[in-house]
């Protein structure tokens, strides 16, 4: 159900909504149709033509490009599958002497390179940073979120997409081809 | 026609029969429809409301009756009506994670014969504080009242609150100090302490004897006690006014009603599909005091989070990857996780009904043994005296994982970057009326909220524990605690730095006044030597937190000089502490202390508590929001120009802050330079990094002792390690 217009939604997603209006969305019951809404705010928005599947960060959507969905910027760069962690399509940089660390955690804050390193993803096209890690060396890239969206659209949205895919991790085929 | 629980069978069968009818028809108690809810849903309502106010008039009873700080000022209680078998139909405001326990332990009970030895009779009182049962920690003690009608067990009232002092080796409230859970304090386990609504005599021989706090524990007890018993009494007023057969049948109803709602809540807010967050944390002990040699030991954990969301929203969340069990009590059990999911999902699926219902569509798979996560399996008495310290991290990285469902499905306001995780620090010495005290101080629970997707995290105005975190008053705490207090202030620079960025959470500064005493930190998920793996959309995590201390003779001689002292921590670069004493001070000490460290009168601890998590890109950042942090003293011009890509001016005669705008415009095309420089494509990187791991260069040895445990206990893990970098299948850490 429609209970808010589309300047309210558009004033929530940018943050600009008196906080006393968000407060009355939080106690209110959930309007139904939020996602359609909102995927039709951010397709009014990106820098591209393809469908909007989902929106995986402010910055990122799977889309449907073809027969393809894959991820993308809204600046229009391309990352791949969607079942493959976006990351490895992304750019990187690793603070991992005492030198980088410092700039981002100085003096009583400073961390030590040899227990952590600050992974810094970029977007290879607007270079907007995507997510950031605190991980030590030796742990793997966190793939936060891997949606079904088969099972989304069909189970809970009541919709059919064009084509089904297999739930499932691709990121190892695409590493296992890096290490050959 | 719906299959009903044969109210006269043993609470044993009634066990059996109700996992039997929920395993048959996927519904609670057999209930495939709600025919009460259904006939009259206003009468239902109502009466549900009746038995939830009968539970917050209990916790605000026990408040008045409790004496000690963590419950009356923190409230860090909660009180709940069960069924015979546990379930929680309805309970108080409060700390949500006693929410999940009781039925953990009234099943235990019930497996254990309780019915038969020692018998359970109308006036009886039981408690229980062990985890290995179903407690987070053993201050968390739980009283529980039976409810008897025509000499039929029909419920249970129950009151919890964490104790301020249990009994420990060590004194104080989170004792972490031993290799097992002999040295954690006193044990109940479902001890029936009470009798005809008095607590006995032999209770108050035990406490009064394995406690160091005596009068604080046994308030407690009344107070929980108190609250569980005016449950019980409106209990007996309910069926007066709607019947005994309304009453077990609608207690049902509201539970089966819950995991319906859970089910319809995470349909509407989430997405299906995986998500997953791992956090790294230490525990380092090396150099610190310990009970035993193998205790000096630089421990990195593994706390994962990985939860599945099926087409039927149902949830379940799995472990693998959880590095080793500790040798000190900062493990945590299964039932640990169970206080976890109340306190990421409580405010989403059991909102409209606080009860146990709505996480029976929880499931728990992949739980390492010999991990973290895990530890009886390998160590039958694994000490857990602090199990917080990894179930925090946890909540904080859950948080997370759930919120970005949220952002996916457009509830924007819903989001949240995860939560603060922190030490919480003891006092012991002589209080403010001449006697020994020891305290846990819980001003902490008010953290920093975690930003948002639409907004900045409050300051000082949350915790995931409770949904009404206090700090307490400062003036309460020196009434019950060796020292006095400098200053209480936020901490500068302490949320995670985003577009949203994270709030900050607090300092304080702490004199012991009254006489020598000691000082010690517990453990609630602290990161005094990495970041937790928080920030969502590519904000930085907060940083990690440090507390320091000065002791000795030095500042009693600034004290009789009438010299200033210090009333906040200052900023990362300029600490207010070195200000003090030239000689005596120990800076970057973080929790966890197990053993207390001795404080000679007028030491000072300054105390740091972490900030939360922030989201999105800080350089998208509007300016104006850093001038007002600046304003405030909340940031650094450091930050704000490093981190921000905001530059600003000062006007000393207005005493604030202005941007600059064009050189704001400039900083932020520099910072973009910068990235677009230093950014490598990910592949490129992987290679080198890939070469790297396999050479264990500049690896810590506690993170490849990490890795080592994490892939040895869980195949799964070690699968996932093994194709991200690729490695042959003979490599090891």
């Amino acid at each position: 159900m429609s209970i808010y217009t589309k300047e309210e939604l558009e004033a929530l997603i940018d943050g600009t909504m008196p906080w006393e209006k968000v407060q009355e969305i939080i106690k209110n019951a959930k309007d139904t149709d939020r996602f359609e809404r909102v995927v039709e705010i951010f397709q009014g928005r990106v820098n591209f033509k393809e469908r909007i599947l989902l929106p995986l960060t402010p910055k990122l959507f799977i889309v449907q490009k073809g027969k393809e969905r894959i991820v993308k910027c809204g600046c229009g760069c391309e990352y791949g599958d969607y079942r493959v962690n976006w990351k490895l399509y992304a750019n990187i940089y690793v603070r991992d002497t005492q030198e980088a660390l410092d700039e981002v955690y100085p003096g009583n804050h400073s961390l030590d390179p040899e227990l952590v390193q600050i992974r810094e993803f970029y977007c290879p096209g607007c270079a907007s940073q995507l997510e950031v890690e605190s991980l030590p060396r030796g742990v793997p890239v966190d793939f936060e979120f891997l949606p079904d969206l088969d099972a989304f659209y069909e189970h809970w949205l009541g919709k059919l997409l064009p084509e089904e895919f297999a739930h499932e991790d691709k990121t190892g085929e695409v590493l296992r081809q890096w290490a050959s | 026609m719906d299959k009903k629980v044969q109210v006269k069978q043993s609470l044993k069968e009634q066990l059996l029969e109700e996992e039997k009818l929920l395993q048959e028809t996927g519904h609670l108690y057999g209930l495939t429809a709600l025919e009460l809810k259904e006939r009259d849903p206003v009468t239902y309502e109502i009466a549900y409301n009746f038995l939830m106010s009968s539970c917050m008039d209990a916790m605000g009873i026990a408040k008045s009756i409790s004496t000690s700080p963590v419950l009356r000022e923190a409230g860090d209680g909660l009180f709940a009506l069960a069924t015979p078998t546990g379930d929680v139909i309805t309970a108080s405001h409060g700390v949500w994670g006693h929410l999940l326990i009781p039925p953990q332990v009234i099943k235990w009970a019930i497996r254990d014969g309780v019915e038969d030895d020692p018998g359970i009779q109308h006036g009886d009182i039981f408690e229980e504080n062990f985890p290995k049962i179903g407690t987070m920690h053993p201050p968390d003690s739980y009283n529980f009242v039976p409810i008897m009608w025509e000499g039929e067990l029909i419920g249970w009232g129950i009151g919890a609150c964490h104790r301020v002092e249990v009994g420990a080796v060590t004194p104080g409230a989170m004792p972490e100090a031993c290799d097992t859970y002999f040295g954690e304090g006193m044990a109940f386990l479902f001890d029936k302490v009470g009798r005809n609504d008095n607590l006995g005599r032999e209770y108050h021989r035990k406490v009064e004897n394995f406690c160091r706090l005596p009068s604080f524990w046994l308030m407690d007890a009344r107070a929980c006690t108190g609250g569980a018993t005016l449950i019980r009494d409106r209990v007996t007023e309910f069926i007066g006014r709607y019947g005994i057969d309304y009453y077990k049948k609608v207690t049902r109803e509201y539970i089966e009603d819950s995991r319906r709602m859970a089910q319809s809540r995470v349909k509407a807010q989430m997405v299906p599909g995986r998500i997953r967050k791992r956090s790294c944390r230490d525990v380092f002990m090396k150099g610190k005091k310990t009970l035993f040699e193998k205790q000096q030991v630089d421990w990195m954990a593994m706390v994962p989070w990985e939860m599945t969301v099926d087409k039927d929203a149902n949830l379940s969340w799995s472990v693998a990857g959880a590095s080793a069990a500790l040798t000190i009590g900062v493990n945590a059990g299964t039932q640990s996780f169970l206080c976890a999911f109340s306190l990421v999902f409580g405010g989403m699926i059991a909102y409209e009904r606080l009860n146990t219902g709505a996480f029976t569509i929880i499931g728990i798979k992949d739980v390492p043994d010999g991990s973290w996560a895990n530890p009886y399996t390998v160590n039958p008495w694994a000490p857990t005296g602090c199990s917080w310290a990894f179930i925090m991290p946890s909540v904080a990285v859950g948080m997370e994982a759930v919120s970005r469902t949220f952002y996916a499905r457009g509830y924007h306001e819903e989001v949240l970057a995860g939560g603060v995780q922190n030490g919480f620090h003891e006092g012991m010495g002589t209080g403010a009326h001449g006697m020994f005290t020891t305290l846990l101080n819980v001003e902490g629970v008010a953290g920093g909220l975690p930003g948002s997707a639409i907004r900045d995290g409050e300051d000082v105005a949350w915790g995931p524990y409770n949904p009404m975190s206090d700090t307490g008053n400062a003036e309460i705490y020196e009434l019950m605690t060796p020292y006095i207090y400098l200053g209480r202030r936020t901490s500068v620079d302490t949320g995670g730095r985003g577009k949203y960025r994270g709030g900050h959470h607090m300092g304080s500064i702490w004199m012991w006044w009254y006489g020598d005493g000691a000082y010690s930190a517990a453990d609630v998920g602290s990161r005094g030597i990495i970041p937790g793996n928080q920030g969502m959309f590519g904000s930085y995590p907060p940083p990690v937190t440090n507390c320091s201390w000065a002791k000795g003779d030095e500042i009693k001689k600034l004290v009789d000089q009438k010299k200033p002292l210090i009333h906040s921590k200052g900023d990362p670069l300029h600490l207010e502490m070195t200000k003090l004493t030239e000689n005596e001070v120990e800076l970057r000490v973080s929790a966890p202390i197990v053993l207390p460290i001795d404080m000679p009168q007028y030491s000072i601890v300054d105390v740091d508590y972490s900030g939360s998590a922030g989201v999105g890109d800080p350089m998208e950042r509007e300016p104006a929001l850093v001038k007002k942090d600046l304003d405030k003293g909340l940031v650094t011009t450091w930050a704000a120009s490093k981190v921000w890509g905001v530059n600003v001016s000062y006007d000393k005669k207005k005493r604030e802050y202005s941007v600059d705008h064009q050189g704001t415009v400039k900083a932020r095309e520099e910072l973009l330079a910068q990235r677009k420089q230093r950014g490598i494509p990910f592949k490129e990187w992987w290679r080198m990094e890939r070469q790297k791991v396999m050479g264990k260069e500049n690896m810590g040895e506690p993170v490849v002792r990490m890795l080592k445990e994490s892939m040895a206990l869980s195949p799964k893990y070690d699968d996932e390690v093994r194709e991200f970098w690729q490695l042959p299948t003979d490599f090891t850490f």
